[in-house]
């Protein structure tokens, strides 16, 4: 094996919005396709990777995440969630309640973020997840327009989990997995959400628990996920943290930006 | 506006220069390769007239179904005039990239960026 064939994996423990978005920010920041870590710890993890980070993650405390052009505002249609923390997210679509659920981030270098080619991705990875699924008897399929057939559903829903876009994991009719993303000039940021559980901040939305009964412990669905990606991309999982360079980004990402109400309350 | 007569960035914009006096005014918008590339466009949203964008350095964003992706400038200058319905009539980058859906309209301060753009030979070639 050569470690151009190895991508970084990352599981982090619960942390705040600010922080979670900021690391994202930082690891896409990192993943331009000119950036090379120039020194410090964990190097080894990272010079000559593929430049891909998969990182998996959850919330703490419990937090809505805005879409990136969502109106602050639009918040207060919300009742259940109102109380709780909020960051607005640098990628699009609706919001998300960041609490019985797991998010992944997925960052890499691109060339031409045009390309149609990187819609691709949202399936490679869903597709991932029903693998992963799979290992419980879960069995989510991919939502394609026609497959409901009820009226089309609303894409100007507060909540993410109640739009529909081709490609977003369904359950029993139900939306239990999507993602969103980022370009930049030269690196990518893909962001994914798995509902794993009803909460008490978004009770309209059953989770993967209440639609299979079945619960998967975050550990082993985020490893499996982990595993699965690795055989799906033919890459090497090196588990790794961020570099030096990638926390002091964070940090400053997360002062000027994901901690700002400046930023959160934009639109 | 001709597409033959256009210059074009990497980053697929677009660019028409007129003089003015002795202003040069470049219009910019996205070509009809990106809008296709993009798909179903929500939004987008575009800087206020009288700022200053750099080539090279974002001016806008916009997002799609699924991607939220900045746009950058290739040229450097003054925002002189904003296309203000566009971001509400989005259908019109695919009716017409290169006509009423132009972006922006920039006094040009410095002209070297204009020799990094290529005409549309080129710029097809790249694209394919």
């Amino acid at each position: 094996m050569t470690i151009q064939n190895s991508f970084r994996m990352i599981v982090d423990p619960p942390q705040a919005g600010a922080v979670n978005m900021a690391i994202d920010q930082a690891l896409l920041d990192a993943a331009d396709a000119g950036s090379q870590p120039s020194s410090g710890q964990n190097r080894s993890a990272v010079s000559g990777c593929s430049g891909l980070t998969l990182r998996l993650y959850q919330w703490h405390p419990a937090t809505v995440s805005l879409g990136y052009f969502q109106n602050y505002a639009a918040r207060h249609s919300h009742s259940a969630s109102e109380a709780l923390d909020l960051v607005r997210r640098t990628t699009g679509g609706g919001a998300i309640v960041h609490d019985r659920e797991l998010t992944y981030s997925l960052t890499l270098p691109l060339t031409d973020r045009w390309s149609a080619r990187h819609r691709e991705l949202y399936d490679s990875m869903h597709t991932v997840i029903i693998g992963a699924l799979s290992e419980w008897g879960i069995h989510p399929e991919l939502w394609r327009p026609g497959m409901d057939s009820g009226p089309p559903p609303d894409q100007h829903q507060f909540l993410c989990f109640l739009r529909r876009a081709g490609g977003d994991l369904v359950l029993d009719g139900q939306k239990i997995g999507g993602s969103a993303q980022r370009r930049s000039h030269s690196s990518l940021l893909q962001h994914g959400s798995i509902l794993l559980g009803r909460s008490t901040a978004a009770p309209e939305l059953p989770g993967i628990c209440e639609l299979s009964g079945v619960s998967p412990e975050i550990d082993e669905l985020s490893a499996e996920i982990v595993r699965r990606f690795a055989l799906a991309w033919q890459l090497v999982p090196v588990a790794g943290e961020l570099t030096l360079e990638e926390k002091a980004a964070a940090t400053s990402w997360q002062t000027k930006r994901f901690g700002n109400d400046h930023w959160n309350r934009n639109r | 506006m001709n597409p033959d007569h256009l210059l074009y960035a990497e980053t697929h914009e677009w660019v028409r220069v007129e003089d003015k006096g002795s202003e040069k005014i470049a219009t910019v918008g996205i070509t009809a390769h990106a809008v296709e590339q993009l798909t179903d466009l929500i939004f987008m949203e575009l800087p206020p007239t009288g700022s200053q964008v750099t080539a090279g350095s974002a001016f806008g964003e916009v997002e799609s179904v699924k991607a939220t992706s900045n746009l950058y400038s290739p040229v450097t200058g003054e925002v002189v005039e904003i296309n203000q319905g566009l971001p509400d009539q989005l259908d019109l980058l695919n009716k017409d990239p290169y006509g009423a859906a132009w972006i922006m309209k920039v006094r040009l301060s410095e002209e070297s960026a204009l020799e990094r753009l290529m005409d549309r030979r080129t710029y097809d070639q790249q694209a394919s």
